[in-house]
C-alpha cells in the first residue's frame, strides 16, 4: 500500500502514483494537522510532490533515500 | 535503408530545393502569393511525407513549425518578412544537413530533437499570435536560451567542486532546466521521475513553475506546476537522449567553468582591499599569476573569513589560480569585483551566437560607469582586453569567423561609448573586409590600437599581454557551445558542395535521350543498306565488307547505350506494391475479414512507365481478390481453411516481360455461375456458353459491364469491372490471364513489356509501302493458295490445320486500291496471309508480301494524325522511309 491515511499521520511508503494524489490531497485538506510520515518513501510522483509543496504539508520523517530528500529540500518541503 | 527512407530523401531534397527557391524569390517579392502558396505546400508535404517515416519526429515538429508560420503568411495574418525569411532559411539548412545524416547513417544527428525543439520555438515565435510577437516590435529573441541564468541557486560547494572538475581537458557540465507541459500527467509522464533518473546529477532542484494560487480549492493537482532543474556531468548528447521525449520542454545547456563563479553577499567596500585590488590589477596585466596567488594567499589571511562580496571573490580567485588552466579573462573579473564592489557577471561570456538581434543587455560589455579614476576609460579598457585575449585564442577559422559580428559588435559598443565615430566606421569596413578573409587579426589590431590610444597598452607591451591569451578566455566560445549546430553562414557555406550520390532528372530529358539512342538505332541500320548499295549498286565489294565491320562495332555500342539507357528508366516494382500492406489492412478492416498479404519479388525492375501502369490494375486485382475472392472467417472455417485468408502478390522477370501474379487462397470463380451471369446479362448467348470451354468461361470476367458480386460493396462492383483492366493492361502492351479452382484460390496473371519504348514489328507491304504489324499479334505467315480460299457469303476464309480461319483483305481493310496480285508459284496461284490473333481468335491478313521483322521505336500519332485510332504508330526505318503501325485490335473491328 504506496498511501497509508491514518488518523494523524499519512504513510507514503515505495512509489506513490498519480492515483494517489487526490486522496492525498483531500486528507490534507480534511486534516489540516496530518502530517506525512515519508520513511519507506522511494518515489513520489510530480503530482504527489506538487500536493506536498501546495499544501505546505509538515514531514514528519523524511525519506531514507538520500536523492529524495535532496529534492524535497530543494523544494523547501523539508 | 529502408526503400522508404532512400524515397523519402530523395522527395525531400527535391522539396528542398524547391523551398529555396521560393524563400528567395519571396525575398525578392514578399506579396507573391502564388510563391507562398508554393513554400508552404513544400512545408507541407514534408511534414506528411517525414510523419510517414519512423524516427524522424524531430524533423517533422520543425517543419511544422516552419509550415504554421508560413500558414499565418497565407492567411494575411503576417506579412512576410525578411526576419522570418532567416529561420526559414535555417529550417531548410537543417533538414538539408540531417538529409545527408540520414543518407550516411540512416538516422538523424544525436543532437536532433534539440536543435530541431529550438528552431520550432523559434519559428512559432514568430508566429502571429505567440505573445513575443504581440508583445514587441523587435524581432523576437532567437538567443534567448543560451545562457543558463540560475546557476547562483547552486550549493557553492558543487559550484566549487564542478569549476576543478572543468578544469579537466574534456570535462563537462550540462544545465538542464525542465518545465513540463501542464497536461503532462494525462499522457502518463511522470516529470519527476525522469528528471531524477537523468543520468550523472550532482545537483537538483525543484519548485513551482508559477506562484501557487491563493485559494486552495483552485489547486488542481494534475495540471503539473513544476520546475526541474539539474547540473549533471553526462555528456550533452545523453541528456539530448534522456529527454528525447520530452525535449520541447527541456533547456539543456552546456556550463562553462566561468560561469559557475558568482559572487553574492554585503560588500565591505573596506579600505583594507584598495592596496590589493591596486596591486592585482597590475599583475593581472603583467600575467603574473604567481605574484597574484601571493597577493591573494596574504589578503585572504589579512580578511579573514569568507563571509562578504569580498571574501567570496578572494576564494573564488584563490580556486580559479590553482585549479586548472588559468583564465586571465575571469581573474580580471575577479579582481574587478574587489576593486569595484561589483560583478561585472557575464562580461567575458560568450558572444551571442545571433548578433542580428539584441545584443543581451549586460554581457558582453556595455560601457557603465565604475569607481574608478576615468570611469568610462577604465571600463573600455577592460573590455578591450577581455576581446584581444578573446581574439588571440587560437581557434578554427570557420568558428573564429562566426564570432566576428559579436566582437564587432561590442568594439562598436565601446567606441561609441568613447565617442569615437570615426574609427566605427573603419571599424565596419575592417570587420567586412576580415569576413572575406576570414581572419580576426585586422579585428584584434583594432583593439590593440584603441588600447594603446587610451594608453593602456604600451606598444613594447602588447605581445606580453596577448600571448598568455591562448587560454580561453572565460573558456568560453568553444566550451560553452560544443554541440552547438554551426551557424547559418557557415551552414549556408558548406550547403554549397552538397552529396549528390542520385540526381533527380526530368523524366523529359531521359525521354529525349532515350529518342536519340533510337535514333542512333535508326541511322545505324542505314549501314547494311549502304553496303548492299556500295556491293550491289558501284560493285566495290571490299568497302562493303568494310562496311558492314563497322556496323558490327557500331551496333554493339549503340545495343549497349540503349541498355544503359533503358536502365536509368527502370524502377522496382516495390514502387508500387509499397502501398499494397496498408491497402489491405485497410480493406480488410473495413470487411472485417483476416488477411495476410505475402509480397515476393519487389526488386524486379521494369521501365517507370510500364510500373505506373501497373499500379491501378494492380490496385482493382486486389480489391477484387479482397471483396470476391477471399470468404469471411467463419465461411472459410466452415470450408476447413485457416481464418486467415491470403494473397500473394508475386513479380518476377520472364524473358523481356515482367511477370505479376496476383493469387489468393479464397473461393475461387465458379464457371457455371460465371456463364449463366453472362446469358443473364446479355454478354453471351446460351448456346455460346454451352461451347465456352472452362478457361473461355473464366475470360467472361473480362467482358464489358460484367459484375457478379452479389451484393455492391464500395471496393468494388461499381461497374467499371475487370475489362476496365484488361484494356488498361493491353495500352501498355500487356496481357492478363485469369485461372482459378473452385473452392481454393484464384490466379491472375499479368505479363508486361520490360519496356515499352521499343517494339517489334514485322513488316509488310501493300502498293509498295511498307506497313509494321505488331509481333506480339503475329501468329504465323503462310501462302495459300487461291484455290483454298473459300467463299462465305461476301466473305473469304480457309482451312489451317483443321481450323476455319477467316481472312481480310488489308488493302481493302485500308481502303488502297484492290488490283489481284497473285503469286505465280510453278503455275500456282498464292496469297500471302499473315496469321494474327487480338485476342479474340485467329484472323488471316491477306497483304501483297512480308518483309522481315525490325525493331523500331515506336512513335504516338501525333496532330492530326493523332485521331486515326487505326495506326498505333509512326516509325523510322534505316533506309529512311517512314514505317505506319497498324493497330490491329482497331482495325479487325471493322466489318
Amino acid at each position: 500500500m504506496a498511501l497509508d491515511l491514518k488518523k494523524t499521520v499519512a504513510n507514503l511508503s515505495g512509489t506513490v502514483t498519480v492515483q494517489e494524489a487526490e486522496p492525498l490531497l483531500e486528507w490534507l485538506q480534511a486534516t489540516p494537522k496530518g502530517k506525512l510520515n515519508l520513511a519507506d518513501c522511494e518515489h513520489l510522483h510530480a503530482a504527489v510532490l506538487q500536493v506536498i509543496l501546495r499544501t505546505g504539508a509538515t514531514i514528519q520523517k523524511e525519506p531514507t533515500d538520500p536523492d529524495l530528500t535532496t529534492w524535497l529540500k530543494s523544494a523547501g518541503a523539508l | 535503408m529502408t526503400s522508404l527512407l532512400t524515397r523519402f530523401i530523395s522527395e525531400a531534397r527535391g522539396l528542398l530545393e524547391q523551398a529555396s527557391a521560393d524563400l528567395l524569390a519571396l525575398e525578392k517579392a514578399p506579396d507573391d502569393q502564388e510563391v507562398l502558396n508554393s513554400l508552404f505546400r513544400c512545408m507541407h508535404t514534408l511534414k506528411g511525407s517525414s510523419g510517414v517515416v519512423e524516427g524522424l519526429d524531430p524533423l517533422t515538429r520543425a517543419v511544422h513549425a516552419g509550415e504554421d508560420l508560413l500558414d499565418d503568411c497565407r492567411g494575411g495574418k503576417l506579412s512576410f518578412s525578411a526576419n522570418l525569411a532567416d529561420p526559414l532559411f535555417d529550417t531548410v539548412d537543417l533538414v538539408g544537413e540531417w538529409l545527408d545524416a540520414l543518407g550516411d547513417t540512416g538516422a538523424l544527428p544525436d543532437d536532433a530533437g534539440r536543435v530541431g525543439a529550438a528552431l520550432a520555438n523559434t519559428l512559432r515565435g514568430l508566429r502571429a499570435d505567440s505573445p513575443e510577437a504581440a508583445a514587441a516590435d523587435t524581432p523576437a529573441p532567437v538567443a534567448s536560451a543560451d545562457h543558463c541564468d540560475w546557476l547562483r541557486l547552486v550549493d557553492h560547494g558543487v559550484r566549487r567542486d564542478m569549476y576543478i572538475a572543468l578544469s579537466a581537458p574534456d570535462a563537462a557540465l550540462i544545465a538542464f532546466e525542465y518545465v513540463p507541459d501542464p497536461q503532462c500527467f494525462f499522457v502518463g509522464d511522470d516529470p519527476l521521475l525522469t528528471a531524477r533518473t537523468a543520468p550523472d546529477l550532482v545537483w537538483r532542484g525543484v519548485e513551482p513553475a508559477k506562484p501557487w494560487d491563493d485559494d486552495l480549492a483552485a489547486f488542481d493537482p494534475f495540471a503539473c506546476n513544476l520546475r526541474m532543474r539539474g547540473l549533471g556531468t553526462a555528456s550533452l548528447d545523453a541528456y539530448d537522449r534522456h529527454f528525447a521525449y520530452v525535449i520541447n520542454d527541456v533547456r539543456l545547456l552546456p556550463v562553462a567553468r566561468a560561469e559557475l563563479v558568482t559572487l553574492d553577499g554585503p560588500v565591505a567596500g573596506a579600505k583594507v582591499f584598495e592596496p590589493f585590488s591596486e596591486d592585482a590589477r597590475g599583475l593581472v596585466k603583467a600575467a603574473d599569476w604567481d605574484g597574484l596567488r601571493a597577493a591573494v594567499a596574504t589578503m585572504r589571511s589579512v580578511a579573514g573569513g569568507t563571509d562578504g562580496f569580498e571574501g567570496q571573490a578572494l576564494d573564488w580567485l584563490d580556486l580559479v589560480l590553482n585549479s586548472g588552466p588559468i583564465d586571465p579573462a575571469l581573474v580580471n573579473r575577479l579582481v574587478m569585483a574587489i576593486a569595484t564592489g561589483r560583478d561585472e557577471g557575464g562580461e567575458t561570456g560568450p558572444a551571442p551566437m545571433h548578433p542580428s538581434t539584441d545584443t543581451p543587455a549586460g554581457p558582453p560589455g556595455e560601457p557603465r560607469p565604475a569607481p574608478a579614476l576615468d570611469p568610462t576609460t577604465a571600463a573600455a579598457a577592460d573590455i578591450l582586453m577581455a576581446q584581444l585575449e578573446a581574439l588571440a585564442m587560437p581557434m578554427p577559422p570557420d568558428q573564429r569567423l562566426a564570432q566576428l559580428p559579436s566582437r564587432k559588435e561590442t568594439l562598436v559598443r565601446v567606441l561609441t561609448a568613447l565617442d569615437n565615430m570615426e574609427a566605427v566606421e573603419k571599424l565596419t569596413a575592417i570587420v567586412h573586409q576580415a569576413r572575406r578573409e576570414e581572419d580576426a587579426v585586422l579585428l584584434a589590431e583594432v583593439a590593440r590600437d584603441m588600447l594603446m590610444d587610451l594608453g593602456v597598452l604600451e606598444p613594447d607591451a602588447e605581445t606580453a599581454s596577448v600571448a598568455p591569451a591562448n587560454v580561453p578566455s572565460g573558456g568560453a566560445p568553444t566550451a560553452r557551445k560544443p554541440a552547438e549546430a554551426p551557424s547559418t553562414a557557415d551552414r549556408r557555406g558548406r550547403s554549397t558542395k552538397p552529396k549528390l550520390r542520385e540526381i533527380k532528372v526530368d523524366q523529359e530529358r531521359i525521354d529525349s535521350l532515350m529518342d536519340l539512342a533510337g535514333e542512333l538505332v535508326v541511322a545505324k541500320n542505314a549501314l547494311p543498306f549502304l553496303a548492299r548499295r556500295a556491293d550491289v549498286e558501284f560493285g566495290v565489294r571490299d568497302l562493303a565488307r568494310e562496311i558492314k565491320g563497322q556496323h558490327q562495332t557500331l551496333n554493339r555500342i549503340v545495343e549497349d547505350l540503349q541498355g544503359a539507357v533503358m536502365q536509368v528508366r527502370m524502377v522496382p516494382v516495390s514502387a508500387v506494391f509499397g502501398a499494397f500492406p496498408r491497402l489491405v489492412r485497410d480493406y480488410a478492416r473495413k470487411l472485417d475479414k483476416k488477411i495476410r498479404l505475402v509480397v515476393e519479388g519487389e526488386d524486379t525492375e521494369a521501365d517507370k512507365n510500364v510500373i505506373e501502369d501497373l499500379s491501378d490494375p494492380l490496385i482493382h486485382l486486389i480489391r477484387n481478390s479482397i471483396d470476391h475472392g477471399l470468404e469471411p472467417a467463419d465461411e472459410r472455417v466452415a470450408a476447413g481453411k485457416s481464418e486467415e485468408g491470403t494473397i500473394e502478390l508475386r513479380a518476377y522477370q520472364e524473358e523481356d516481360r515482367v511477370v505479376i501474379e496476383v493469387n489468393d487462397d479464397g473461393r475461387g470463380i465458379d464457371a457455371d455461375k460465371l456463364k449463366a451471369k453472362a446469358i443473364e446479362k446479355g454478354v453471351i448467348t446460351a448456346e455460346a456458353a454451352a461451347d465456352l470451354s472452362e478457361t473461355d468461361a473464366l475470360n467472361l470476367i473480362f467482358a464489358p459491364g460484367f459484375s457478379t458480386a452479389e451484393k455492391v460493396s464500395d471496393l468494388s462492383g461499381r461497374g467499371v469491372g475487370m475489362d476496365v483492366v484488361r484494356v488498361a493492361l493491353e495500352r501498355a502492351g500487356g496481357t492478363i490471364k485469369v485461372s482459378s479452382t473452385l473452392g481454393q484460390g484464384t490466379r491472375v496473371r499479368l505479363s508486361l513489356p520490360l519496356a515499352m519504348a521499343i517494339s517489334r514489328v514485322m513488316m509488310t507491304t501493300l502498293a509498295d509501302q511498307p506497313f509494321g504489324i505488331p509481333m506480339d499479334y503475329v501468329v504465323e505467315t503462310v501462302r495459300i493458295r487461291r484455290s483454298d480460299i473459300h467463299h462465305i457469303k461476301d466473305r473469304e476464309a480457309t482451312v489451317l490445320r483443321g481450323r476455319v480461319v477467316p481472312l481480310r483483305r488489308l488493302r481493302s481493310l485500308l481502303g488502297i486500291e484492290t488490283v489481284i496480285d497473285v503469286w505465280d508459284s510453278g503455275g500456282v496461284l498464292e496469297e500471302a496471309v499473315l496469321v494474327v490473333n487480338d485476342g479474340s481468335g485467329h484472323t488471316g491478313l491477306v497483304v501483297d508480301d512480308f518483309e522481315e521483322n525490325v525493331e523500331v521505336i515506336l512513335k504516338p500519332m501525333e496532330g492530326i494524325m493523332a485521331r486515326f485510332g487505326h495506326y498505333s504508330g509512326t516509325a523510322l526505318l534505316g533506309d529512311g522511309r517512314v514505317l505506319l503501325v497498324l493497330n490491329l485490335r482497331e482495325i479487325l473491328k471493322w466489318p
